[in-house]
């Protein structure tokens, strides 16, 4: 009963032509009779006692039809996109200088594979995405030094005495390639691997695309840096 | 009448039709039990009497519903149970209470010291608590502190420290399992005895300079 009443509408005048599925015809499309008139109220109210006996519903208002057909081909597209950036690939623009030279200041976009959330599969040299431990609802990137049971140094290299600390099972150490002006575990300690949200696989700067490096250099002191 | 042609026909639309409509469910249950609501079973004793209160005896174990809607998240109230992820275990759930959020002074339950299960020796963490009994704790900016109903044996921030309150997937709504106990708050009324301070983390004034240097990234 249900199928008849949301069956797709027949070829009636003025009407739209019905798109066709797979290639093929609308099937029965011989056996339906279109009505000779516009639905009136006392017509309505036999089909409202005995549903199964009317048109098919939405073949009555071609117009509601081809609305509710647009809503839903548009739910489906917004639930397979979600799904896909939540779960699959995902690519965000990113803002700041905590990963000079590796991520220009502004305007690169950054591919984001979903596949390594919640640290699956990771190692140190990864660059990462993760929701900020302290500001909520914001989104970081940084690069990942030490995995759970790693010994990093807690500080910057040349200031302070050089403390070494034991990243704890389930934390990860993350520290921007920009030392002098990157906010990281330096700051607010190791970073709780539930907190990852992917890895940064290739970044889009306007021109061309460039695949990240994940692996540890030494670092690069430019003159004139300001200390 | 049906000819081979129109079977096959009939057939690939009934697959069309099963395909899609599969999708469309699965892919808004996905996106309902990401983002809207979520039920879950508890699993443990550590939130008894109020949840799972038979589960050391019969193994019985409550199902909540959680609310997971983000901005409802934002704030979370002193006694509120939250599911979150485990920070020592990233593919963990945990269900516990929130006993004071961030900027709030603290001074721990001393029958909530962190020993090991079987013969109650000493761990790390015995340590770390131990350093912090006795003094007033305050939980740092965008964490919570949070424990569990159970004393005797709960793994919560007499553990593992405050979390941050990015970790939190959910906020619990009411019990949906066991039937009789349906639609029941039960663990509202709890007085916990870890002392809270409510306080506000530092905006303006000397405690501000680093809280607002990350805060600015």
């Amino acid at each position: 009963m249900l199928r008849s009443c949301l069956r797709r509408p027949y070829t009636i005048q003025h009407a739209i032509t019905p798109p066709t599925r797979i290639g093929l015809r609308v099937r029965n499309a011989s056996t339906n009779k279109p009505p000779s008139t516009e639905p009136t109220p006392r017509k309505l109210l036999r089909y409202t006692l005995k549903p199964w006996a009317a048109p098919p519903l939405l073949a009555r208002y071609p117009l509601a039809h081809q609305t509710v057909q647009f809503l839903i081909y548009g739910l489906a597209g917004c639930l397979a996109f979600h799904i896909f950036f939540e779960y699959f690939y995902v690519l965000e623009g990113a803002y700041g200088i905590s990963m000079l030279p590796t991520i220009a200041s502004s305007g690169d976009c950054l591919l984001i594979s979903k596949y390594y959330r919640r640290g699956r599969q990771l190692g140190v040299g990864d660059v990462v995405s993760y929701k900020h431990p302290i500001k909520a609802g914001e989104y970081a990137v940084k690069r990942i030094l030490g995995m759970p049971g790693d010994f990093v140094v807690a500080e910057t290299p040349g200031k302070g005495v050089g403390r070494m600390i034991q990243v704890p099972e389930g934390h990860c150490w993350v520290v921007g390639d920009n030392l002098t002006w990157s906010r990281d575990s330096r700051m607010f300690g190791p970073l709780p691997l539930a907190l990852v949200t992917g890895k940064v696989l290739a970044k889009c700067s306007p021109l061309w695309p460039t695949r990240l490096e994940h692996e540890l250099k030494p670092a690069v002191i430019e003159e004139g840096d300001v200390d | 009448m049906s000819t081979a042609p129109n079977v096959i026909r009939r057939a690939l639309n009934g697959a069309y039709t099963l395909t899609t409509l599969t999708l469309f469910v699965s892919g808004t249950a996905i996106f309902l039990i990401d983002n809207v609501a979520e039920t879950t079973r508890i699993i443990g004793e550590s939130m008894t009497p109020a949840i799972s209160p038979d589960y050391n005896t019969t193994g019985a174990s409550d199902g909540l519903l959680f609310n997971k809607w983000a901005p409802s998240l934002r704030n979370l109230n002193r006694g509120d149970i939250v599911l979150f992820h485990s920070p020592n275990d990233p593919e963990k759930v945990a269900v516990k209470r929130v006993i004071a959020t961030e900027g709030d002074s603290i001074i721990l339950d001393a029958r909530r010291r962190p020993t090991r299960q079987r013969d109650g020796a000493e761990l790390p963490e015995t340590r770390a608590w131990d350093s912090m009994m006795g003094r007033v704790v305050m939980v740092p900016e965008g964490h919570i502190w949070v424990e569990g109903d159970n004393w005797r044996n709960s793994g919560d921030s007499n553990r593992y420290g405050p979390i941050s309150k990015s970790l939190v997937q959910g906020k619990a709504v009411a019990v949906v399992w066991p039937p009789k106990r349906f639609g029941t708050r039960p663990w509202e009324g709890f007085r916990s005895r870890t002392k809270v301070t409510p306080g506000e983390i530092p905006r303006d004034g000397e405690g501000a300079g680093l809280i607002n240097a990350i805060r600015n990234g």
